[in-house]
């Protein structure tokens, strides 16, 4: 089911009601049988994937507590992650290496023999099998103890609001929360919906709306200028940033409802000054996720350099494979591994030429250099996480240069640069919303917007709460449009 | 704390309601009186404002093909066109049973005949046309059972159907309020003439498509042809089928084009009714006269329809009506 759909509206407040009535004990068959009610909204056979993968870590779990010999449990802990990797190889990667084999092959003039399956990914595979992979880590680690309630655990997996797109929880932060007594909470209440009503603006109004800009471009990027395609790359940057973002506020705000905490996803990534900034602040879950299981494993930061750059590599190259099985985000990832790396080697070079050229000494200068930069910078490794395929992320950045040249004719000879197929009041309204949307995030600073309308009289309050409701409901795209990382 | 929450929650909800009907009130009525491009044919049905005499139906190969100015001026009569863009014949019947709901029965009616009029269906042409008129019972029987159907909340939902039409909304309220009047240029009695030059799109059918392809062709809808030429019988309306130029190429690439021709022939014969059919008249070589291969332009449309007021006067019009073949 889609956040963004009619159904949910139904639901949410369905299962919301039905969660309060029910007495406590029986709240998380109430949760489960929805979560699988929203998750069989897709295609309803895939529940048994995630069924699988339950089993299989609920009882991997319960096996890593009860053993003592070293040896077993890291048996126990590689079985259960296998698991949860072969499902992710069988039905998000299998296709993609099969691809690439024939690819490779073919150009030797062998045959692949290796059959191709007819199959869909996965709504949100990704996602539920990082949160159940983490489940056993924490366990085998000790930091976790199994749960051993298989309902709490089928739920910790299923929960509804981050099934399928996350954030991508951890045990520590969520299995004590199913057993706790939740009462009804007037403010937890106001502030969930306060959050899903953002969410639903920003994927919505802005998101969608945008989508409608960007798609035609990025799907036939050959057909139009290099102004419209660094155009279309901006605005990307914007749509997937309202989208994920929106999806999170949505599933954030709908587990506070009914008084569950979630951890947050976004954190304004995209006043970053630096890559790595950038990271701590987007997918924040994910980034978590690889830094705690992958990363540090392999040393952090605290190796020589060149290992560091390894485990730099290592893990955006995991990350871009996480995200999807084409070469676009393989590239997506190694361009920001790239990123990382060259900000780490360069850091003092760039410090000593800065202090040279006298930025620093404009307070606000630096920054917002710094800022436009990495925000450019960002944009740039969209192109790759957005073409179709490789070859039009390619075609694209050998365009780009030549909205130089595009520029120059506009402003010498009035040619157009832009070719967009946009009635302009449409593009007129996406880069009012995109000014609108920079400047809350300015507004905002360290207060959330939330926390900003607390203390509001009512009249604002509700006016800002009808402005966002009419805008949904009149000015919102409903096209049926899945949230972008539905899809990973 | 649950019930400060429901009231709230309520208010909040009811509160804008009013204003929200009386708006969708507002915007309805202002689009069902203005000459919006969307609205015009509709709101003449709805106003009884056509009565004709000759009456011309059919999908966009009526619509941009048959000018009734043309018409009126060689034949001396009424007439006016009610084609449909996009739309096939269980829609254009539809369409023309609201018509003689609200005006007096033509006495001659062009039904325009085409190689997809018994085509199947699933999608409403151009839903925008009707989001005035959603509630009108008949509107939503001819808009519901199709894939894009209009929603509830399209519906009921005050302003909800106009999601993203900014200029239907604020055209609504203009002409409600007889601020500006919207009208729309180059349309006549429903007619507008396409100027515009040969598109290429044939030519990149051609290529995607080098052998010829079958058309469906439902026999309900046949069925309900045959039925509304009993009911004009009936009625004494005199219908009279015309197929109207095709690029003389286009033929070739459908399978079952002769095969639907003779359908229309024998309903010809066995109805007793004129079919004038164009499909291999001169202005179907003349590729200046199209804009793509099923589609005149406004000089194409302009030389056919003299030719078709012509054709008209001497096989029908002054005379009785025999079973005619053209």
């Amino acid at each position: 089911m889609l956040f963004n759909s009619f159904g949910f509206l139904v639901f949410f407040p369905t299962v919301t009601l039905l969660f309060f009535l029910l007495p406590h004990k029986l709240r998380w068959i109430l949760l489960l049988l929805a979560s699988c009610f929203f998750y069989m909204f897709f295609k309803p056979e895939y529940i048994l994937i995630l069924g699988f993968t339950i089993i299989i870590d609920y009882y991997a779990g319960l096996l890593l507590e009860n053993e003592s010999d070293l040896r077993k449990k890291k048996l126990y802990l590689i079985a259960s992650l296998a698991a949860n990797i072969g499902v992710l190889g069988i039905f998000k990667y299998y296709n993609f290496i099969n691809h690439s084999i024939t690819v490779f092959t073919t150009s030797f003039h062998l045959k692949n023999s290796l059959p191709i399956l007819e199959m869909a990914l996965p709504i949100g595979l990704s996602f539920h099998t990082f949160q159940a992979m983490s489940y056993t880590i924490e366990v085998y680690r000790g930091q976790q103890k199994p749960e051993r309630h298989f309902g709490i655990y089928a739920l910790y997996v299923m929960f509804y609001p981050q099934l399928v797109a996350g954030p991508i929880e951890r045990p520590q932060n969520m299995l004590h929360q199913f057993h706790e007594r939740k009462h009804f909470n007037y403010h937890n209440v106001v502030n969930g919906l306060r959050s899903m009503l953002w969410g639903m603006f920003k994927k919505t109004v802005i998101a969608d709306r945008l989508a409608l800009i960007t798609d035609p471009v990025f799907n036939d990027p050959h057909s139009h200028s290099a102004t419209t395609l660094l155009f279309a790359s901006i605005l990307f940057s914007f749509q997937i940033y309202c989208d994920f973002s929106g999806y999170s506020d949505i599933a954030l705000g709908s587990a506070r409802v009914m008084g569950f905490t979630l951890m947050e996803n976004f954190n304004h990534p995209y006043k970053a000054k630096t890559i790595a900034e950038f990271w701590r602040n987007w997918h924040i879950s994910l980034s978590t996720w690889f830094k705690d299981y992958v990363y540090v494993p392999l040393g952090g930061s605290r190796v020589k350099r060149s290992r560091m750059c390894f485990n730099i590599l290592c893990v955006f190259t995991l990350s871009g494979l996480w995200h999807g099985a084409n070469w676009t985000f393989i590239a997506w990832g190694l361009l920001h591994a790239f990123y990382m790396i060259f900000g780490a080697v360069t850091m003092q070079p760039r410090h000593t030429i800065s202090n040279f050229i006298g930025i620093n000494r404009v307070k606000w200068l630096a920054p917002l250099i710094q800022q436009f930069i990495t925000f450019m910078l960002v944009t740039m490794a969209w192109i790759f996480f957005r073409a179709n395929s490789i070859w039009d992320a390619i075609y694209i950045f050998r365009k780009l240069p030549q909205s130089f040249t595009e520029s120059k004719l506009f402003f010498e000879k009035n040619i157009p640069s832009i070719t967009l197929d946009v009635p302009f009041l449409q593009l007129f309204f996406s880069l009012a919303l995109i000014l609108l949307l920079i400047f809350i995030q300015y507004v905002e600073g360290n207060v959330t917007m939330s926390t900003y309308l607390d203390k509001k009289p009512r009249i604002i309050r509700w006016s800002v709460y009808y402005v966002l409701t009419l805008s949904v409901i009149y000015l919102g795209v409903f096209q049926n449009k899945q949230f972008i990382y539905f899809q990973f | 704390m649950v019930r400060k929450l429901a009231l709230r929650l309520l208010i909040f909800c009811l509160l804008p309601l009013p204003f929200l009907i009386s708006l969708n009130y507002i915007v309805d009525a202002g689009l069902k009186k203005s000459r919006n491009y969307y609205y015009t044919e509709w709101n003449d049905i709805f106003n009884s404002k056509i009565n004709a005499d000759l009456l011309i139906i059919g999908s966009s190969r009526a619509w941009i093909h048959i000018s009734p100015k043309i018409l009126d001026s060689v034949l001396n009569v009424n007439s006016y066109n009610i084609g449909m863009d996009a739309s096939h014949f269980l829609m254009q019947n539809a369409r023309f049973k609201l018509y003689l709901k609200y005006n007096k029965k033509p006495k001659y009616v062009i039904v325009s005949v085409d190689l997809t009029s018994f085509s199947e269906s699933k999608e409403i042409p151009f839903p925008l046309q009707f989001l005035p008129y959603l509630n009108n019972p008949d509107i939503k029987n001819m808009t519901t059972g199709f894939d894009n159907s209009f929603s509830f909340a399209q519906r009921y939902f005050p302003l909800y159907k106009y999601n993203n039409q900014p200029e239907l909304f604020t055209d609504g309220l203009n002409a409600y309020f007889d601020r500006i009047k919207v009208d729309t240029p180059c349309k006549y009695k429903g007619y507008i003439g396409a100027q515009r030059t040969w598109d290429n799109t044939f030519d990149q059918y051609k290529k995607a498509h080098p052998a010829s392809e079958k058309l469906n062709v439902s026999s309900i809808s046949q069925n309900e042809f045959k039925k509304f030429l009993n009911y004009c019988k009936i009625n004494n309306i005199n219908p009279i089928m015309v197929f109207t130029p095709v690029f003389h190429e286009s033929l070739k690439y459908i399978s079952n084009s002769s095969e639907i021709l003779n359908f229309y022939k024998n309903i010809s014969v066995q109805y007793k009714i004129p079919l004038l059919n164009y499909a291999s008249d001169s202005l179907t070589y003349e590729r200046r006269y199209f804009f793509n291969s099923q589609h005149l332009n406004k000089v194409g449309s302009e030389v056919f329809s003299h030719k078709l007021a012509i054709d008209l006067k001497k096989v029908v019009i002054n005379k009785p009506l025999p079973a005619f073949n053209f």
